[in-house]
């Protein structure tokens, strides 16, 4: 079968929600850090789940914390090892940027902390900020990256254009006149800037919203231009997710939901931004238990008929290994409630 | 939240109850990734077309499945974010000549990938404009998964403070009042019977809850053990015993609960599914 899939410098975790996307990296990163590896694991999802398993508090959000290996096999004997955690909170790499970009802001700003929430928009582009201000430090063998579901993992691939459209050569050229102009919230400022284009824009832009917004999106964007360069410093980041050398693929999906045009679809619709090296994970998959299951000559009816039903559920995603993938893993369903000893389970099967 | 509410709001829906219910204008169905909320959604859409309602449905964010909709014969209402934006634009401005130019520059179209909110208002605006236009109408929004359905949800109230003038404060207030008028809103947000999607959909109740939106219903689907299994074998007996523990230790026993399907066609399982909320509101 499958001979075990070694690791790289950046390995990606993607797919449709309720998968078991977390679930799988946790097992990657537990199963790493047993063969001695340097692991850092970051999840984007603002679902958190991730913090249900690691038990990690609502005060660790944003920061790294070190996870024991004790944590899924108390009991079992098992070898020590840990790894590093990380929960993203863009708040917390704004900070960190603007430290290192020697600028102090208005965090209360109302625009930015609507952004800065979870799912507001840059959890996203902070991600790509965090996974290169990491790789530098050369402190990890692996950073293994627990994207959100669909459409938003296509968001964070898209993070790179993003950026740059928010760094827009028009855009830039407001900004440094606003952030060179002293009293920045009177209104009449304006009315100074009537050769641009962009005036124009806000100027329609406050007539819907209101000048007391504009004032504060004015002010939210100053305040992220000016740390335009760590943004833009992490997008050379990007390149690597198109090199098998740097990054390994794994597109999650579950028999349970038999959602494989789903996941053909997130492929297609991600091939620009990454490489050849793309598994297909197959989670929650009953094969084991399908396989011992020997049906009594009594028991046909509605029971044979469960079974052709699982059966043929599993059989579907057999046969996906023709699609382009360049290995298809089978997990099996983990029958137990504790987050911890599913993450344990799923790390063996990383093995063979 | 008060804990007496919360008890209150997972109890499962009465006769009377589930009545009210069904005169309600908007439904949203949302809930954790793989849920199934698209087909119940779809679901609920036939059983209220049965019902001779005039329905209209609408997703969020999401690749829809055109042919399965044509398939079950459920109107599809085509609103996407970008487009209502671009509308709203133009009708506060005066001009759609204005409004396509101002949203195709790259900093306008910048400003919405950064800040979805501001698509999801005006989405959520154009809606209800529908509905109190054409009071015989039903709306069914497919969302996206809790998290960003929260973000929807919430747009309108995080940014009414944020907005103190401008043309759009008045159109805030009036989706706020429009979401939390419990006969005209319901949210019914899925969850599959384990410890943590029934965990998370507790929180997102809450959350939505405590924004003044009242009429928040949990629905858990996918459930084994309402799947009239004869005699299963060990692994389904062990799945069926692992759900009901998660169902009673969370406190969830009274909520609807759906089974899982043993079929393997999308337009089998939402016929059944359509057939199974027949029996829950007749």
């Amino acid at each position: 079968m499958n001979s075990s899939i070694k690791n790289k410098n950046i390995e990606i975790f993607c797919g449709t929600g309720g998968v078991g996307k977390t679930t799988l990296a946790t097992s990657r990163a537990l199963y790493l850090s047993r063969l001695g590896k340097r692991v850092l694991i970051i999840t984007i999802d603002p679902s958190k789940r991730l913090k249900q398993i690691l038990d990690i508090n609502e005060t660790d959000i944003g920061k790294i914390k070190t996870i024991d290996s004790n944590l899924f096999y108390q009991r079992k004997n098992a070898k020590e090892s840990s790894f590093d955690a990380l929960l993203m909170a863009p708040l917390e790499t704004l900070k960190f940027i603007n430290n290192l970009n020697n600028i102090s802001n208005d965090l209360q700003n109302p625009i930015l902390k609507i952004l800065m929430r979870p799912s507001g928009g840059l959890n996203e582009i902070m991600s790509i900020v965090e996974l290169n201000r990491h790789l530098q430090s050369n402190k990890y063998d692996s950073i293994i990256l627990d994207t959100p579901p669909g459409q938003n993992f296509i968001d964070f691939l898209e993070a790179g254009e993003k950026i740059h459209n928010f760094f827009d050569k028009s855009f830039m050229e407001i900004f440094k006149k606003f952030s060179n102009s002293q009293g920045l919230k009177t209104r009449g400022l304006f009315s100074n800037i009537v050769s641009s284009g962009i005036s124009k824009l806000l100027s329609y832009l406050e007539k819907v919203t209101g000048n007391i917004f504009v004032n504060n999106f004015i002010d939210a964007m100053i305040s992220i231009y000016k740390a335009k360069n760590s943004f833009l410093e992490a997008l050379s980041v990007q390149e690597k997710f198109k090199t098998s050398k740097d990054c390994n693929w794994f597109l999650v999906t579950s028999v349970e939901q038999q959602k494989m045009s789903e996941a053909l679809l997130l492929k297609a619709n991600a091939k620009k931004y990454i490489n050849d090296n793309i598994h297909l994970l197959v989670n929650k998959s009953l094969t084991p238990f399908l396989e011992k299951w020997k049906l009594e000559v009594d028991e046909k009816g509605s029971l044979l008929n469960l079974k052709n039903v699982l059966s043929k559920r599993e059989q579907r995603f057999k046969d996906m290994h023709l699609s382009g993938f360049k290995q298809v893993v089978f997990f099996p369903e983990i029958l137990c409630d504790s987050p911890q000893e599913h993450v344990f389970e799923l790390n063996k099967a990383w093995e063979n | 939240m008060k804990e007496d509410t919360q008890s209150c709001l997972w109890q499962g829906f009465s006769h009377s109850k589930s009545n009210d219910i069904l005169n309600r204008k908007l439904f949203i169905f949302t809930g954790k990734g793989g849920t199934g909320k698209t087909s119940l959604a779809l679901a609920w859409a036939k059983y209220l077309i049965k019902k001779k309602r005039k329905v209209l449905f609408n997703d969020v964010g999401q690749n829809p499945d055109f042919e399965l909709r044509r398939t079950l014969n459920v109107p599809y209402l085509n609103l996407d974010l970008s487009s209502c934006m671009k509308d709203y634009m133009a009708h506060k401005l005066g001009s759609v000549i204005i409004s396509n130019w101002i949203m195709d520059t790259s900093f306008f179209k910048s400003l919405f990938k950064i800040l979805p909110s501001l698509g999801y208002i005006t989405f959520l605006g154009k809606i209800i404009k529908m509905l109190q236009d054409d009071q015989s109408l039903t709306i069914i929004i497919d969302a996206e998964s809790s998290g960003h359905a929260q973000t929807m949800l919430e747009s309108s109230f995080n940014f009414k403070d944020i907005f103190l003038s401008g043309l759009l404060v008045e159109d805030l207030h009036h989706i706020i009042n429009y979401l939390s008028d419990k006969n005209n809103t319901t949210i019914f947000t899925l969850c599959n019977p384990s410890i943590m999607s029934i965990t998370e959909t507790q929180e997102f109740i809450s959350q939505i809850y405590d924004l003044g939106i009242p009429e928040v219903y949990p629905i858990i689907n996918n459930s084994y053990y309402k799947a009239g299994i004869n005699n299963p074998p060990d692994f389904i007996k062990k799945k069926i015993n692992l759900e009901k523990k998660s169902v009673k230790n969370t406190g969830f026993q009274e909520v609807i609960a759906l089974p899982h399907l043993l079929e393997l066609e999308d337009v089998k399982i939402i016929n059944e599914l359509t057939n199974q909320l027949k029996e829950i509101f007749h």
